[in-house]
């Protein structure tokens, strides 16, 4: 197959041959099996260029997709901007100022609290006496007042609390709310808490967070067959592993 | 000695019809049609695995646990001894190729390796030096990496009741008489006890390698090397140089965030370095199909011909580059 039927074929598959030529072309590819596999390499780029979300539609052709590969790579077209575009700064800017005054209503007043539970979910209290080693780290540490903290609900740890990281810098003890959840909760909702009079969360609205998800593009787990034998068995000792994401593999 | 062989071959046989005993009457019309073809390799008169006719022209493939020399004796089902020398040997299966001089075949047919891939829940026989015995077919869909070529292999998972000491050179056979290849591992660790944990006793290592708590007794889960990889290694047995060929492009990849398999290191004068793959270059499609990960690189290089040109898409940084090479075969 020389360089001249092959740059055909190329132009058959991006489709840039008349219809005469076109059916000329495949006549021959037809008893060519050669040419056939070349002729499908060829359409398979195409259709994998059409999967990239970065190719323009109009790099899609022969020339085009040439140049794009061989002299700048496969870059989108820059975005003509708008005269208006530097609007959306300021802007952005207040109405982010302006939600974080409703997520904060009595600005500095406490230690914020970050939580994930239930409203109006019985608790019961216990209290901790922190080790003497959190007491006292340096002597500007401040005493402060005893703080709520909320609770950890998830499905699989139904009994479990959260101590604040700055509970290491109190001098008093800390009360901490332990909330039992008698069923699985199949959500989970996230609150932010600055009152601390009030014995459950602030009323502001919950944000969902979605359970973790696996990246559909990992390996999934795999068998590692090590290069020593089980001493019970003679054969070689195998492992799973949950990812092979970090494992090389050669070929 | 003399004695001491015939005492061996006593207990042998012994072992093995209790064995068979143990099987259901399916299974031991399977094993029947498959015992002509199956030689017991013996070393110093003891058993110390089976050998599975692949070739009427006297090939047979043995576990390579089970040959601990170049030279090494069968006894045939019918109580013959046959002298078996090793031919060739494929380090990912861990199958031995052996040659039995002045075979004579008769009526009897040479194994052949499974057509179909998947068969979860179906039978098998695993062969021990002690006979055969029942096992489980779990799963085709699982995929290895074999220590110290770090060659990524699919791999077929089951699981049976024996004593430990006797799997370490089984062979395994589908229930249909196919053979499916050596036993190649076994599960060790923690993760081959049972969910629920009940009954095992987690400070001894034999208990926790061994038990599950379901079955009649404990149960052993092992892999097997894919249908698909036992063919190939069967096909280059049979072949005239008796080499298994292995397909490489001379590259060793990792996932890449975002899709694709990032090259981490390049064979130097491999089909890859030849075609200018460099460092942290990411596959994204290799002979038209597209590359997610690194085991979608594994199983496609698995699929290529030795000496078949093919072209390598790779994305480095913003470009996009194809990229002609031939594949080689792996050393």
């Amino acid at each position: 197959m020389n360089g001249k039927f092959d740059e055909k074929l190329a132009q058959l598959a991006y489709g840039e041959l008349s219809p005469e030529e076109a059916a000329r072309i495949e006549a021959q590819v037809a008893k060519n099996p050669e040419a056939l596999q070349v002729l499908a390499t060829y359409r398979s780029m195409k259709g994998g260029m059409g999967d990239l979300m970065d190719i323009p539609e109009d790099q899609l052709s022969k020339d085009r997709l040439r140049n794009a590969i061989l002299m700048q790579g496969l870059k989108p077209q820059p975005e003509k901007a708008s005269p208006l575009g530097w609007l959306w700064m300021p802007a952005t800017a207040f109405l982010l100022a302006a939600g974080v005054m409703m997520f904060n209503p009595r600005g500095t007043g406490g230690d914020p609290v970050v939580a994930v539970g239930e409203k109006d979910i019985p608790t019961e209290r216990v209290v901790i006496n922190p080790p003497k080693s959190f007491n006292k780290i340096g002597s500007t540490t401040k005493k402060h007042a005893p703080i709520k903290n909320t609770v950890v609900a998830t499905n699989d740890a139904p009994r479990q609390f959260t101590q604040d990281r700055r509970l290491r810098r109190r001098d008093e003890m800390a009360e901490v709310e332990l909330v039992d959840f008698g069923t699985p909760r199949p959500e989970y909702h996230l609150w932010v808490n600055n009152d601390r009079d009030s014995k459950i969360t602030s009323s502001v609205p919950t944000v969902e967070m979605d359970p973790p998800s696996q990246a559909t593009e990992s390996s999934n787990s795999i068998v590692i067959i090590e290069d020593n034998r089980d001493e019970s068995t003679g054969a070689y000792r195998a492992t799973e592993v949950g990812t092979a994401s970090n494992v090389l593999i050669g070929g | 000695m003399f004695l001491s062989a015939v005492s061996a071959g006593l207990v042998l046989t012994g072992a093995a019809g209790d064995q068979v005993n143990r099987l259901n009457a399916q299974e031991q019309q399977v094993w029947k049609r498959m015992e002509p073809r199956i030689v017991t390799v013996l070393q110093n008169g003891r058993p110390t695995g089976a050998a599975a006719l692949i070739d009427t022209s006297g090939l047979f493939v043995a576990h390579r646990n089970a040959v601990l020399a170049d030279m090494v004796q069968g006894r045939m089902s019918d109580g013959r001894t046959v002298q078996m020398t090793v031919k060739g040997q494929d380090s990912l299966t861990q199958l031995v190729l052996l040659q039995v001089a002045d075979w004579d075949a008769g009526s009897v047919q040479a194994f052949l390796p499974p057509m179909v891939n998947e068969r979860p829940g179906g039978a098998l026989l695993a062969v021990l030096p002690s006979g055969p015995i029942r096992a489980e077919h779990v799963s085709s869909q699982r995929f290895g990496v074999v220590k110290p070529s770090n060659r990524m292999v699919p791999l077929s998972e089951f699981r049976f009741e024996a004593p430990a000491a006797e799997v370490g050179t089984a062979l395994v056979f589908c229930e249909n008489g196919e053979f499916l290849g050596a036993l190649n591992a076994t599960l060790g660790g923690p993760q081959a006890v049972g969910t629920s944990g009940v009954g095992t006793n987690l400070t001894d290592p034999r208990t926790i390698f061994n038990t599950r708590p379901i079955g009649p007794s404990g149960l052993t889960v092992a892999y097997t090397t894919g249908a698909q990889l036992t063919r190939r290694v069967l096909d280059g047995f049979k072949s005239e140089s008796h080499e298994v060929q292995y397909p490489s492009l001379g590259v060793m990849c990792n996932d890449a965030i975002g899709g694709g398999a990032q090259v981490q290191k390049v064979v130097p004068n491999s089909p890859a370095a030849q075609a200018g793959v460099r460092f942290g270059d990411i596959i994204v499609d290799i002979a038209g199909v597209v590359i997610r990960n690194q085991v979608d690189f594994a199983r496609v290089m698995l699929d290529q011909e030795v000496g078949k040109k093919i072209v390598v898409r790779i994305k480095r940084g913003s470009q996009m580059l194809f990229m002609n090479a031939v594949v080689a075969k792996a050393d």
